[in-house]
């Protein structure tokens, strides 16, 4: 390996991460795989959050019986209104920042505590380790849906509450990721260099195996996403989730099933707002997983 | 031994009387699954084994591949712990693992790895990688920065262009550099250097060997060198011990090993090299396949591949003694200066009869 | 290999008891007052202390728990609160049959779809075909499954009358005929809905055999043609990674299996649960999820066993 260094690295102001491998990254991240669903998934984030205000959109449920079902176009309804006669603009964007904040809170859940378990375990690998294992085979072996419905159930529906079921079967996830993750870097030399520096396991955990392992657990908390705003979607079809009338993607299209013949529009509009989102999110792990292939190896 | 504190760690370097590295019936040993049983089979990767090394001395330990030496060198750093026997480093016993000798450590023993590419935690800029081990050292930023910069400058590295980079943006020679200045900076009673050329090329081999002997001169280190290129060996290490299976077949000075192996493994080690071997001794095979660690031979565990084993070798294990001055053997017939067994009947003193 | 399954034995017991002990955490300490919502209105107090008698509501937890879980492991599965207070042993054998079909159906057809197209894009060495099954494959994993099923439900069963929208003919009914072909069509949701993570373990694991392993490149060298080379080599080898891809995809069934019954309005387990976690059914819910669990659990140990028995290199490492 030879370092073609640029002679004049040390006269650009630095940071702490260094000139060099900031321009390096940049240019990993430059490519449409990446580009093109980060700025879907942008567009989507501020028009659910900036839209509403910004359009002066009615709030999503103060809709008039008789203004119901008004095509896509009406006048003061863009695309049109549901059954109750509620806006449906205002209910897709309102919808869309309550599934996006229940599906991130939810993923951000299991990041922490399921990163923190699988890193505990894969550092103290005899009792501790396989104990926690053992908690999150426990956890992975429930089928998530499942659980999820019996938490929400018991409960109650809320916005919150959704939270705490889907977050709760995302820490299996992130708990194995982060395990394989750290027994992989606990191999490593440095490990035993910095132990014999005298430095905490604690320590070593946060400075050495966080930095190097956080990556994958990044990489894979945007699939952890999307299968996080399923699950919203799944549970508020089901009535187990948000509840009505606050909306959210998945209970607009639990809500309006039944009129699936006489409006598709109702289902089909948050469908494919779903979709592109997941869609994006799936996209998104994928170009960046991508990079990490072809400049890390 | 206990009466030292742990103050006294800040002046390694003072001269006393004692070994710096005084190790005793040293025990490791792993399990790991065995076929077609639903107990573990246990590797007995170093078994029973005592030396020392004095200050400013460098011992270097040969052997094949599985022989143990790495096994021994990371349990100096308790990597893991030892299964049985004493570790003492500059008069601190090792094997005791609590807040103490966790934080006197980095000034005890540190270690350079094999390959740096491991040994390098690749997020961290090398600034970060060389101040690590003066963490707990209670010095203040500047302190630490400038004792950096100077190590730094010392293994041949320029701290304002280099500093700053990750590991991946160095090359190989420069990498173990930045490995060898992580383990000298926190000056260090003792280093371990496991294979430290094994995984560079050979330009970059023979900068960085002779880095290590110019840092030993000018610091007085004391290195425990872990190799099986006897070209590094003869070049930095005063003394050599083999080892077979886990166990010290023989001890001695560079010289004395070199020129007059007394253990046939140590004759067939140096068999291997050409240039190594006096025309007039007789080369030495070795034969067969060395066998598994999980099962060693009975009595002496060289018996299976050595061309003089005898019926009392399978039963008595040999046991180290002096055959000359300065000469360490486990070996019940050792090899006289013609490179055959000087003798025919085992000394009593190898077969543990007198005390 | 002996040692590899009593290993994982105690280990998939744990596993059991754990799932059973969560289950039950889940009904009886988060909060809500079980007795009033069972009660609901017909809340007396002679009413409340017969079912807290019950429920053995008035012992510590612990005890609650093992207790419970005696009965569990001696079949003594208890009877539903909700009139009209069958037996939940007999509500679970009712449930059984649809749920056990479409796992069926459904693993079948995410095989078939799964293996099947990646090894068309793989065979083909054409990107864009690849590209072609990739976009298949994201497109549904990216559809939650009840849209994917509303979406087709209403378009193959309400606008083009191709299937019929019932899902469920108990064969007493209508015959195993009238049943087995009312049940493909959500079982096909179930397959299409878990069929992406399938094809890209597989894809991957037949591009890795391509790529990596002497003997293909010994049968490149022979001038063997890579469709027949899958065909006749790589499958075979690959097969292991098929058994993982099975085992990961039992638990996703199983997830989506509540979700497609409540489409369909069928009577299997996904419903069993939804409702009586619903109605706080305690005795019905703790048997239902706890038996799935066990199901999930010991599926995934089959295809551990399979996959030791099949790859002599996992065989001897022994776990």
């Amino acid at each position: 390996m030879t370092t073609a260094t640029p002679t004049n690295t040390s006269m650009i102001p630095t940071s702490k991460r260094g000139p060099r491998l900031r321009l390096y990254r940049a240019r990993a991240y430059r490519k449409p795989s990446v580009i093109v669903p980060a700025a879907i998934l942008l567009f989507i984030l501020l028009a659910c959050f900036a839209g509403p205000t910004l359009f002066h959109l009615p709030k999503p449920s103060v809709g008039n019986l008789s203004d119901y079902l008004l095509p896509i176009g009406s006048p003061h309804h863009l695309l049109g209104t549901n059954t109750l006669g509620n806006d449906m603009l205002s209910q897709l964007l309102v919808g869309g920042q309550i599934t996006i904040i229940v599906s991130v809170g939810a993923m951000a859940l299991g990041l922490v505590f399921g990163t923190l378990i699988g890193m505990i375990a894969g550092y103290y690998e005899r009792i501790v380790g396989a104990v926690l294992m053992r908690i999150l085979d426990i956890i992975f072996a429930f089928p998530d849906i499942i659980l999820a419905v019996a938490i929400a159930a018991y409960l109650g529906p809320s916005v919150i509450n959704t939270i705490w079921a889907i977050g709760f079967f995302n820490i299996a996830g992130f708990g194995r990721i982060a395990r394989a993750q750290t027994l992989r870097v606990v191999r490593m030399d440095f490990i035993v260099a910095g132990r014999s520096s005298g430095i905490s396991g604690f320590s070593i955990l946060w400075t050495h195996i966080w930095p190097n392992i956080a990556g994958r657990v990044f990489a894979y908390a945007l699939i952890a996403l999307s299968y996080a705003m399923m699950a919203e979607a799944s549970l508020s079809f089901l009535g187990l989730g948000v509840p009505i009338p606050t909306p959210s993607w998945g209970n607009i299209i639990g809500s309006n099933q039944s009129y699936m013949s006489l409006a598709p529009l109702l289902i089909v509009m948050p469908a494919i707002l779903l979709f592109a989102t997941i869609a994006s999110a799936n996209l998104l792990a994928d170009g960046l997983q991508e990079k990490r292939a072809s400049t890390i190896e | 031994m206990a009466a030292r504190n742990i103050g006294s760690v800040n002046s390694p370097h003072q001269s006393s009387g004692e070994p710096l590295l005084v190790v005793t019936n040293l025990v490791q040993e792993f399990s790991v699954p065995k076929r077609g049983s639903l107990r573990n089979a246990t590797v007995s990767a170093v078994a029973d084994v005592s030396f020392v090394v004095d200050r400013g001395e460098t011992l270097a330990i040969v052997g094949e591949t599985g022989s143990g030496k790495t096994s021994l060198a990371r349990t100096l750093l308790g990597a893991p712990p030892p299964k049985k026997g004493g570790i003492t480093i500059d008069g601190h016993d090792v094997t005791k693992r609590n807040r103490a000798t966790r934080k006197a450590q980095s000034r005890l023993v540190q270690m350079i790895f094999q390959d740096p590419s491991s040994a390098l935690d690749p997020t961290w800029s090398v600034q970060r990688i060389v101040s690590e081990p003066l963490q707990k050292l209670g010095l203040s930023r500047q302190e630490r920065d400038d004792r950096v910069a100077d190590t730094l400058r010392r293994v041949g590295l320029n701290p304002e262009r280099h500093s700053r980079r990750r590991p991946s943006e160095l090359s190989g020679g420069q990498q173990q550099r930045v490995a060898i200045a992580r383990a000298l900076v926190g000056r260090p009673a003792l280093t371990v250097l496991d294979e430290p050329v094994t995984a560079l090329d050979a330009a970059t081999q023979s900068q960085v060997v002779e880095l290590l002997a110019e840092l030993k001169n000018e610091f007085g280190l004391t290195y425990l060198l872990i190799a099986h290129d006897l070209a590094v060996v003869q070049q930095l290490a005063d003394r050599v011990a083999t080892m077979y299976l886990g166990k010290i077949c023989e001890e001695a000075s560079v010289a004395t090993l070199f020129s007059t192996p007394a253990h046939p493994y140590t004759a067939a080690l140096l068999s291997a090299i050409p240039s190594f071997t006096p025309d007039e001794r007789p080369r030495l095979r070795l034969l067969g396949e060395p066998p598994s660690p999980i099962d060693p031979p009975t009595g002496c565990r060289f018996r299976t591949r050595c061309a003089f084993a005898q019926e009392v070798c399978a039963t008595v294990e040999p046991r180290l003694r002096e055959v000359a001055p300065g000469q360490n053997v486990a070996c019940h017939f050792p090899l006289g200066a013609d490179g055959t067994p000087s003798t025919t009947v085992p000394a009593p003193e190898s077969l543990g009869t007198v005390a | 290999m002996l040692r590899m399954i009593l290993g994982r034995l105690p280990q998939m017991v744990i596993v059991v008891l754990g799932t059973g002990f969560l289950a039950f955490s889940i009904m009886f300490v988060l909060p809500g007052d079980v007795v009033r919502s069972i009660l609901g209105d017909n809340y007396t107090p002679q009413a409340a202390a017969q079912i807290s008698a019950q429920l053995h509501l008035n012992q510590p937890f612990l005890i609650r728990y093992f207790s419970w879980l005696g009965d569990f492991v001696t079949g003594q599965l208890g009877t539903s609160l909700i009139p009209p207070h069958q037996q939940v042993s007999d509500l679970l054998g009712q449930a059984l049959l649809p749920t056990g079909e479409m796992l069926l159906f459904g693993q079948i057809i995410a095989i078939v779809l799964g293996v099947g197209l990646a090894v068309l894009s793989v065979a083909s060495r054409n990107r864009v075909v690849d590209r072609i099954v990739q976009a298949i494959a994201l497109v549904c994993s990216s559809i939650p499954g009840f849209v994917l099923g509303l979406l087709l439900l209403e378009l193959l069963a309400v606008q083009f009358q191709l299937v019929s929208p019932r899902g469920w003919v108990a064969p007493a009914d209508g015959g195993w005929g009238e049943n087995i072909s009312h049940i493909l069509f959500p079982s096909l949701i179930l397959g299409l809905f878990t069929f992406p993570v399938m094809m890209r373990v597989f894809r991957a694991e037949l591009v890795s055999q391509l790529d990596d392993e002497d003997y293909v490149t010994l049968a490149r060298l022979k001038g063997i043609s890579t469709g027949r080379l899958i065909f006749r080599h790589v499958l075979r080898n690959s097969s292991f990674g098929l058994l993982t891809v099975v085992g990961i995809n039992v638990a996703r069934l199983v997830g989506g299996v509540v979700v497609i019954e409540a489409i369909f309005g069928i009577p299997g387990m996904g419903t069993l649960i939804k409702n009586s976690v619903q109605q706080h059914d305690t005795p019905a819910a703790l048997a239902s999820i706890t038996f799935v669990a066990i199901f999930v659990v010991v599926a995934n140990l089959l295809v551990d066993i399979a996959y030791a028995i099949l790859d002599p290199r996992v065989r001897d490492a022994a776990s």
